[in-house]
């Protein structure tokens, strides 16, 4: 059972990555690979006043979200100078800058060694104090979290502002000719994308108590951009289902009983079967609307 | 005597025979295997560590059976990959946890597969025994965390000491690779260096995937060290050593324990010639030699292994002597003596779970070799 939970606060974490990268993917069409960044400043800000400063959690999540908002509307101001496969590309190397701040800021992040011993999120309503150890009440609070960012997702896909994103993905000029300033809703997905990913940073960061630089690494920014294309691009659920099949999936064929000496090799080599057979049979992803 | 007394007699006769007969083991004796899991790198970058660790675990394994198991029942590993990576290391516990159920994760071998681990297995009480995970950090992880792999504190002192008072040298310089390893010894080292007056003239770090390491070591040149202290793993030290050669920096060249890999001094050549290194002293008895050598096929023993090879035996002397409970086994851990490991000659753990007392030695590369030095 707590094994279960376990993966659940994983799937839920992941599901959080998948909605928010797929708003900026999926529905406005910017192939971002700086994703992992966002996670990373999520939680290494709620990693860093939690175990050297003793801040609530709440307060480290906005702060957070903050830091990743900020940050995400000055990288984003840079990549809205590219299109394509300079879009890419750039993304790509801002991930890896954000990256070699975690692994070089020795006095904050104390780069490789990473930071460990941080505290799970704590509840404190006048003298009365609850904190949020088991994992059951940690899997109540993501899934909240998860709720609140689909919720969110769904709002924002369905609004006006949502159709002019699709609309910029399927003809960014024809937008312009009507006189809309694409420009800003570009920014503007990417830096709610960006806070969406902050918020599953700070939880796994309390949830796993330790975190270093290799978490948020480019290889995580192409697992995210994996369970998206999965799942279905421009679908809110689909980003859901690939979340939990891909934390899921690697997880049962634990249990498929391959002798102990080839089972690691093995395990690998059919996750990667598995993804290949499905790109060949539903290569717009189990929900998808959209192709890239 | 009187009938009062007898019968008093007879009551004392029946409530210790009676207590005896209710208190003593009355289950039949156990024989299904007792489940232990292991972690580490089984797949990716440092799959050879995993791999080789997980035939000396198997060697140990097959030992302690074919000697009757633990007090008649056998022992048996669940394998699983953490690859180095801290979230997959975290599902591979929380799955040997709540699914199997093991009272013990020998593992992981990272640093970082430890510490993400060690939270849900402090919070499970389940003893973690790491063989191969050095980060200072893990000794404050929790009282169920142990390793008998010592912290990397002990060997940045040893070579802050080694390079004071036995090479003599004053001025040093730290070329090092970024990494938990890399930056952990780095900071005792200087730390330790220049409280016995030491200077240190330079310090430079390069990402681990990189292969040139021209620039570091040209700046380290230009501040003019009598030493180098150079924390490197094989993949950038081979490299590192040959372009150190060729710019020209001919001052000792003083190595951490991840240079203990043949292929380093095989492929350097004459270019690693008076290079050291300091290694944690393991006796590796000839026995162990010859069924790594049958079990892999080379006679690669790969940093960790002999650690991994104790601590599956260390385990096996705790359980057998307090069974299978988490607890009875932390804390009859904590006052073990193992003698006459091939990783050490006397495992015993401190407060914190750390290996107590590390016995280093220097190697020496000459012509391709590297030999201890007297």
């Amino acid at each position: 059972m707590e094994y279960v939970i376990h993966l659940s606060i994983v799937s839920g974490i992941v599901a959080i990555l998948g909605m928010s990268l797929n708003l900026i993917v999926g529905y406005t069409g910017l192939l971002s690979v700086a994703h992992a960044a966002f996670y990373g400043i999520g939680a290494y800000v709620t990693a860093i006043l939690l175990a050297g400063f003793g801040v609530n959690f709440f307060l480290a999540l906005l702060l957070g979200m903050a830091l990743a908002a900020a940050v995400a509307l000055l990288i984003g101001l840079v990549l809205s100078r590219f299109d394509d496969d300079y879009y890419v590309l750039a993304s790509l190397g801002l991930n890896i800058i954000i990256y070699s701040v975690f692994l070089n800021w020795n006095t904050l992040t104390r780069g490789p060694l990473g930071i460990p011993g941080i505290s799970r999120p704590e509840l404190g309503i006048g003298g009365y104090r609850f904190g949020l150890t088991s994992n059951f009440s940690f899997l109540v609070l993501t899934l909240l979290c998860a709720v609140l960012v689909y919720l969110a997702a769904r709002f924002i896909t369905r609004s006006s502002f949502g159709r002019v994103l699709m609309a910029i993905r399927e003809d960014e000029q024809a937008l312009q000719v009507f006189g809309y300033r694409t420009v800003y809703y570009k920014l503007a997905i990417f830096v709610i994308g960006a806070v969406m990913a902050a918020v599953a940073g700070a939880l796994f960061a309390s949830y796993i108590t330790f975190i270093d630089p290799t978490s948020f690494m480019l290889r995580e920014s192409i697992f995210m951009l994996s369970v998206i294309i999965l799942g279905g691009l421009a679908n809110t659920n689909g980003a859901v289902a690939g979340a939990v099949i891909l934390v899921v999936l690697p997880e049962l064929l634990r249990f498929v009983g391959l002798p102990s000496n080839i089972a690691a090799q093995m395990r690998l080599l059919l996750y990667g079967l598995a993804l290949v057979l499905l790109m060949i049979y539903r290569p717009q992803g189990l929900f998808g609307k959209y192709r890239l | 005597m009187n009938a009062k007394e007898i019968v008093w007699i007879i009551i004392a006769i029946v409530v210790i025979g009676g207590g005896w007969l209710l208190l003593r083991d009355t289950t039949p004796a156990d024989t299904s295997p007792i489940k232990i899991g292991f972690i580490g790198p089984l797949t990716g970058d440092a799959a050879s560590i995993g791999e080789n660790a997980r035939a000396a675990v198997e060697i140990a394994v097959e030992e302690v059976n074919a000697a009757g198991g633990i007090n008649g029942r056998p022992l048996e590993v669940i394998y699983e990959d953490g690859q180095c990576n801290g979230a997959v290391a975290s599902n591979a516990a929380n799955k040997l946890i709540n699914i199997d159920r093991v009272p013990v994760i020998l593992g992981g071998a990272c640093s970082g597969e430890t510490s993400a681990f060690a939270g849900a297995a402090e919070q499970s009480r389940t003893v973690t025994l790491s063989y191969c995970s050095s980060a200072p950090a893990i000794s404050q992880a929790g009282d169920y965390i142990f390793r008998d792999y010592p912290s990397d504190t002990f060997q940045g002192a040893f070579a802050a000491k080694y390079m004071t008072e036995t090479l003599g040298t004053q001025n040093v310089a730290i070329l090092y690779a970024k990494s938990d390893w890399g930056n952990g010894i780095k900071d005792v080292f200087r730390r330790e260096f220049e409280e016995m007056g030491g200077n240190v003239v330079a310090e430079e770090g390069y990402e681990q995937t990189s292969r040139d390491l021209r620039s570091q070591l040209t700046k380290i040149k230009a501040a003019n060290p009598e030493a180098v202290y150079f924390l490197g793993y094989t993949e950038a030290s081979i490299p590192g050593l040959k372009q150190a050669k060729e710019l020209g920096l001919n001052v000792p060249l003083f190595g951490g324990d991840a240079w203990d890999d043949s292929k380093i001094w095989t492929d350097t050549g004459p270019a690693g010639d008076e290079a050291m290194y300091s290694i944690v002293y393991a006796p590796l008895n000839e026995e162990f030699r010859i069924k790594m050598k049958d079990r892999v096929g080379t006679n690669e023993i790969t940093i960790c292994s002999p650690q991994a090879y104790d601590g599956v035996k260390v385990l096996s002397q705790v359980m057998e002597k307090v069974g299978t409970d988490s607890e009875a086994i932390k804390n009859e851990l904590y006052n073990t003596i193992y003698a006459g490991g091939v990783s050490g000659d006397r495992i015993e753990f401190d407060e914190n779970g750390d290996l107590v007392g590390a016995n280093y030695i220097v190697k020496k590369a000459m012509n391709g070799v590297a030999e201890p030095v007297q």
